[in-house]
């Protein structure tokens, strides 16, 4: 018996969408990460931290970009927010996650612009030196709970959105969410080694890019599990991966994106001598390719499925005559 | 058209069902026009020469729900006799606040495949051609049109079953918006470009809609797509613009055989039972209806199918489920892993701190245990 999710339509999510959830997953896990080094770290992990909100901002806003210009009617973009024909109202639906998914984006982006501006003021780059409120005070420190909390969503919602439907494969498993959380967390954590080392003027310590490196290895072995609890869960529709899908999400996602990172991360002498000194920046690059390439395969995965509805059925599913 | 319309189908009488429209109510169907089905001068059409019912034009011509004095179950067509319904209650449905359930009622059987549906609704609703006018073929099927889409509200499904040559049959089958009573689209949508309708209809705002496609990846039928157009979503309204003046959909209008049916949910649940007996008593055992139960899935389907095969031969899921179906697990799962990971982060900072006061930190890089006040100079991993 065909699987029910096989008669639906591709919404055609994939040119804007693809790297909306990626950059959106880095921004979300990046101020989370930064946000945790702010109220749990030191002094000098202050530079990452700077580096984070800095990233989330930017993140953000471009998201906000992409998601824009991925609208058909890209200058009603508004009406996600507010009902169009009895403005200011809002329109709020909690259990569309499109909905309040735009919301949480609107209030991630405020907040992770106000953490970054303070960022800005407190290194200097803002004249306004009063700003570094935004970041150097307990104001700084709530709003980096708060904007932790968008964080996280941020970074899981747009698996649920993608769970929220009936696709084949987005609908038919639990885990897409927690999947593209950590998700997000490796490859936001990977985006901040990457700044830190390349950097190095802003002083990012030692210590903090070994702590990021320890926290992706772990987020990365969280996504491992989590990605094979996804490919169980799919049940009948799971053959879809015996296909060039199944390739490209093992080779990139789980071999390229996954374990070599986890065996440079474990290994250091790994692949010998010569990547020795920039085996976390080459893990880095690697998680950052494997986390576009699940986000891609997870779309394109689904969206190049086109059910019977388009086609014919040729013969009957029961004997005939 | 008007005798044809009166005559038997598969040994079943078509309920005459009265027309509201014509100068003595003040609205003229276009479509009729176009059908060649004007009112008739003399003879032929019992149904239409009656007077006008004493029903208010104004309320006609205004989409008011007129005088609910006499209510519409009173005249509901399929108790009298055919041919002399009349025109002597009030409008066969009402508009406004007084609004039924109205719906659409498929018989496949009687399908012929003549797409007149699908032209009819192009035509009144002003849709455009599909690739720009370009004459397209699907090139394996008689069916060109393929499937609905943003440009295509109706659409005649060829199921065409061959297995060899000399054997084989057509399925037929008019698709069209199930128009859901629990309706996935209305639910995802996050502008409220989708609505219910006092006909307990559901219909795309196309002036709020703005194209994010969210809808699209809910229909558990695969019906919604981009009109390019328009840029918005679109889809079936029932025609929405036409019934709550009165007249017909388009489609079941244009419908020679009847095998597209409209009238209130409940008379055409009617209906329907009563023509899957016949055709179970003529030998047709497989004929069974999709969608019409209310306790089924989705809460019923306002637009519903007589079937004589599994749902999947017409591409129909067999138990299709509304999107919110997985928003619990999956956030529950998310809320989990958020934890987790926060918990991992604070973990290994707390870690990294107890390290460093042993200072055990780092082996062959162990940088000196920093003050809190005062950060070490920047040392970066090489």
């Amino acid at each position: 018996m065909l699987p029910d999710t096989w008669f639906t339509a591709s919404p055609e999510w994939s040119l804007y969408i693809i790297p909306y959830f990626f950059i959106g997953g880095i921004a979300g896990g990046s101020y989370f990460i930064a946000a945790a080094l702010h109220w749990l770290g030191r002094p000098y992990d202050r530079p990452v931290v700077r580096i984070g909100y800095i990233v989330a901002a930017l993140g953000a806003i471009i998201s906000g970009l992409l998601l824009i210009i991925d609208l058909h009617q890209p200058l009603r973009f508004w009406h996600m927010l507010f009902q169009s024909q009895r403005f200011p109202l809002p329109a709020f639906k909690p259990w569309s996650p499109m909905s309040i998914g735009s919301w949480a984006l609107f209030f991630f982006g405020g907040i992770a612009t106000a953490s970054a501006i303070g960022a800005l003021a407190d290194e200097g780059r803002i004249r306004w030196r009063g700003l570094r409120v935004l970041f150097d005070s307990t104001l700084g420190k709530v709003l980096a709970l708060v904007g932790a909390a968008f964080g996280f969503f941020v970074a899981s919602y747009t698996g649920v959105l993608l769970a929220v439907t009936n696709r084949p494969i987005w609908a038919d498993t639990q885990f897409l969410g927690v999947l593209f959380l950590a998700s997000a967390a490796s490859t936001a954590a990977a985006t901040l080694i990457l700044l830190a080392l390349w950097r190095r003027e802003s002083g990012a310590h030692a210590s903090t890019i070994e702590f990021l490196a320890w926290f992706d290895g772990w987020a990365l072995i969280l996504e491992l599990v989590v990605l094979a609890f996804f490919l169980l869960s799919l049940g009948s529709i799971a053959s879809v991966w015996l296909s060039w899908r199944g390739i490209v999400l093992l080779l990139f996602v789980v071999v390229l994106g996954i374990l070599i990172p986890l065996t440079l991360h474990l290994r250091p002498d790994f692949m010998g001598e010569r990547l020795h000194g920039n085996r976390i920046a080459v893990g880095a690059v690697l998680v950052l390719i494997g986390g576009f390439m699940l986000r891609f395969i997870i779309l394109i995965g689904s969206e190049t499925i086109q059910g019977p509805h388009t086609g014919i059925q040729m013969t009957s599913t029961v004997p005939w005559p | 058209m008007a005798v044809l319309r009166s005559l038997p189908v598969l040994g079943q009488t078509r309920p005459q069902r009265p027309h509201y429209y014509g100068p003595e109510f003040g609205v003229t169907d276009p479509l009729a026009a176009l059908l060649g089905d004007q009112q008739p001068a003399s003879g032929g059409d019992t149904a239409r020469q009656q007077p006008a019912p004493q029903r208010d034009t104004a309320a006609v011509q205004t989409g008011r729900s007129g005088s609910p004095s006499a209510p519409a179950t009173e005249t509901a067509p399929h108790s009298a006799t055919p041919g002399t319904v009349a025109a002597t209650g009030p409008m066969y449905w009402h508009a406004g606040p007084n609004a039924q359930p109205m719906g659409f009622f498929t018989d496949t059987t009687v399908c012929i495949g003549c797409k007149a549906c699908e032209v009819a609704c192009k035509n009144w609703n002003q849709l455009p051609a599909s690739g720009g006018g370009e004459w397209e073929m699907s090139g394996d099927s008689y069916d060109n049109t393929r499937r609905l889409d943003g440009i295509h509200w109706r659409h005649v499904k060829f199921v065409e079953q061959f297995p060899d040559a000399y054997n084989g049959r057509w399925l037929l089958m008019s698709d069209v918006c199930k128009h859901c009573v629990q309706a996935g689209c209305l639910e995802v949508c996050p502008t409220g470009a989708i609505i219910r309708t006092e006909f307990d209809t559901v219909v795309i705002q196309s002036d709020v809609c703005n194209g994010c496609r969210a809808c699209i990846a809910a229909c558990p039928f695969g019906v919604i797509d981009m009109n390019p157009a328009s840029g918005t979503a679109q889809k079936c309204t029932l025609c929405y613009d036409r019934i709550s003046v009165g007249l017909e959909p388009a489609c079941s209008k244009a419908c020679p055989t009847d095998s597209i049916q409209f009238g209130t949910i409940e008379e055409l649940r009617e209906r329907a039972e009563q023509r899957v007996q016949q055709l179970r008593a003529e030998g047709a055992t497989d004929a069974y209806l999709y969608g019409a139960d209310p306790d089924g899935p989705l809460g019923g389907l306002n637009a519903f199918f007589l079937l004589v095969d599994q749902p999947e031969v017409y591409g129909l899921p067999r138990n299709p489920q509304l999107p919110s179906r997985n928003l619990a697990s999956n956030s529950a799962l998310g809320v989990a892993g958020a934890a987790a990971l926060g918990a991992l982060a604070a973990i290994g900072l707390r870690k990294r701190r107890m390290d460093e006061m042993a200072g055990t930190h780092f082996e062959d890089d162990v940088p000196p245990a920093p003050d809190d006040d005062v950060p070490p100079p920047p040392r970066v991993v090489t």
